[in-house]
């Protein structure tokens, strides 16, 4: 994948923390979201071709006109979205303040974390760079130009030591990881030092005194808590030892303490969990799908729930404070949900699944 | 017809033939019988689990489209990349009816557990998770089916030798050996009475030299 070079505007200088261009800006971006009616008329139309044609009306002709030469299916249109969202990350971050860069960076630290474990993983079974480089997603503070650097590198100690001598912040937990694996044989101390890294560090770089800070902090606790949860529903139906289970205990959140942790560990069945959650705020969420589990008994159902609690709570930053960070968190959570949705219709469109069963699939729309 | 001595000797051979014929022609049919009773009872778990793989693929491939949809290629490329893992069977052989068949026996099971697929779940979603889990399950499907089917055309395959060799027997070998058997009759009965019209011709020859003699 080539790197999407943001096209060179004229912008006004912004101070640390003025919000005011920025988030006007990110208001008039956010008016052409798609909205309900314009996924309704996706889901309605024909099949592939009539869909692309549909979407090249939209903000996203632009990126598929790049892409449509190698020809029109769902890989092409899932291309082309990628490009899409690669793009408009790094035209959100060319005009933010100082203070919300900070913030967005530390939220979408998150995919730096991916991109280095994918890099580790094709390493460590010996996967070219090109066949890698197709799987990462430069969006987070590492961009495509560090991102290939770690991809020239021929094994997983050379991305290792490269992370080291650039002092990247991922870098400590990736050495102590791979001591770990190099004792145990088993690559998942890695990933798990990387996840651990995250949760601590976003959680550190968000401790400010500071009403956005403090903000998105709360968030981000909330989505330590969504991973903490799933983890210990997945945990419970393998029937996992509870000292095996808290080795995947993310520490930083603030709704599900080591205690609770064990406790939907040790539950023996969904009402268990769901007991054992009652006191915190996603209880509501869950209960809201324990009839659709009851049908279909699978964690997805839970995990679907959670992360729309947590989706609905990033979007719902816009109607936060004007002047301050939740308008480009939300535009940026908004069009990452706008992306998964039109590459469900695409994807939909692709094997068949019924219009019904596409309605029940989108995300908040 | 090839070359037959009509010799009493010869007769007494194939009559012996004919006999042993019948018998290994009656033992085929038991075989035969046998085996496709057999073959019918692999044949109902064949269909069952035919239709398992065809449920299970169809499965894998909807919660595949799920993940891919949701949690966008790029996510379940990069899960794909770290859950590399081999597929152990043993193969080892045994007898049904005397035919041999091979027995396909999974060395570990390809279902691994969500702790075990060699990705920190902290970073994986559940959808992604529930495709490898389902694609898992062909796998095991597969190599039960792999099983049973290949007991099934063994078994099909020494039912149809086994019907040829009785219609060889029934259609082929038994007339010939009957027509074989006919025509050594046909010609020691020739021979029986040729002797016979000659004795009687020597007979009729020293009564008339024997009148003769008393004229």
């Amino acid at each position: 994948m080539s790197p999407v070079i943001a096209q060179k505007e004229k912008l006004p200088i912004v101070g640390p923390r003025d919000y005011g261009y920025p988030n006007a800006r990110l208001r008039g971006m956010r008016s052409r979201l798609l909205k309900a009616e314009a996924f309704e008329h996706l889901i309605a139309t024909g099949g592939m071709h009539q869909l692309i044609q549909e979407l090249m009306r939209t903000e996203y002709a632009s990126d598929l006109e790049e892409v449509l030469i190698h020809g029109r299916g769902a890989a092409e249109v899932s291309d082309a979205l990628q490009r899409h969202l690669i793009r408009i990350h790094e035209k959100v971050f060319g005009f933010l303040n100082q203070e919300a860069k900070d913030i967005c960076a530390t939220m979408l630290g998150r995919w730096d974390v991916f991109n280095i474990k994918t890099i580790l993983r094709g390493k460590l079974y010996g996967l070219g760079s090109a066949e890698i480089s197709g799987n990462l997603m430069p969006v987070g503070a590492l961009g495509s130009v560090d991102l290939a650097g770690l991809l020239a590198q021929s094994d997983v100690s050379g991305v290792i030591d490269t992370a080291s001598t650039w002092e990247l912040p991922q870098a400590p937990a990736l050495r102590d990881g791979y001591e770990k694996y190099q004792a145990t044989g088993n690559f998942v101390d890695v990933e798990l030092a990387l996840d651990r890294y995250y949760a601590g560090w976003a959680g550190s770089r968000l401790a400010r005194r500071n009403s956005n800070y403090a903000m998105i902090r709360k968030l981000l606790c909330a989505q330590i808590d969504i991973l903490n949860t799933v983890t210990a529903f997945r945990a419970s139906r393998d029937r996992l030892s509870l000292e095996a289970a808290k080795e995947y205990f993310l520490s930083g959140g603030d709704g599900i303490s080591v205690s609770l942790f064990g406790q939907l560990v040790a539950a023996s069945d969904a009402g268990g969990l769901l007991e054992a959650l009652r006191s915190t705020p996603f209880s509501a969420a869950l209960e809201g799908v324990a009839s659709q589990y009851a049908e279909d008994p699978s964690i997805v159902v839970f995990e679907r729930a959670l992360e729309d609690y947590f989706t609905r709570k990033m979007v719902a930053l816009s109607s936060t404070d004007s002047l301050g960070v939740g308008i480009p968190l939300a535009y940026l959570w908004g069009k990452q949900n706008e992306v998964t949705n039109i590459r469900i219709i695409t994807k939909a469109k692709e094997v068949g699944i019924p219009l019904e069963r596409t309605r029940r699939e989108l995300i908040l729309v | 017809m090839e070359e037959v001595r009509p010799t009493r000797a010869e007769l007494l051979e194939r009559k012996q033939q004919i006999t042993l014929a019948q018998q290994g022609m009656d033992l085929l049919k038991q075989k035969r019988d046998a085996l496709l009773m057999e073959f019918m009872s692999v044949m109902d778990g064949t269909l069952r689990l035919s239709e398992q793989l065809q449920r299970t693929v169809v499965d894998a491939q909807y919660s595949l489209a799920v993940a891919h949809a949701v949690d966008g290629p790029v996510a379940l490329r990069s899960a794909a990349l770290a859950t590399k893992g081999e597929v152990t069977v043993e193969m080892t052989g045994t007898k049904i009816m005397g035919v041999s068949v091979p027995v396909v026996t999974k060395g570990e099971s390809p279902i691994r557990t969500t702790f075990t697929r060699g990705y920190s779940v902290t970073g994986i979603s559940t959808r992604v998770d529930e495709s490898a889990e389902r694609f898992e399950k062909i796998l095991d499907v597969i190599i039960e089916y792999a099983d049973i089917e290949t007991r099934l055309k063994r078994l099909g395959e020494e039912i149809n030798k086994t019907n040829r060799r009785v219609n060889a027997l029934e259609q082929v070998t038994v007339p010939a050996l009957r027509e074989q058997v006919a025509y050594i009759s046909q010609t020691l009965d020739e021979r029986a009475r040729e002797d016979l019209f000659r004795l009687k011709k020597v007979k009729k020859k020293i009564e008339a030299k024997k009148k003769v003699q008393a004229v």
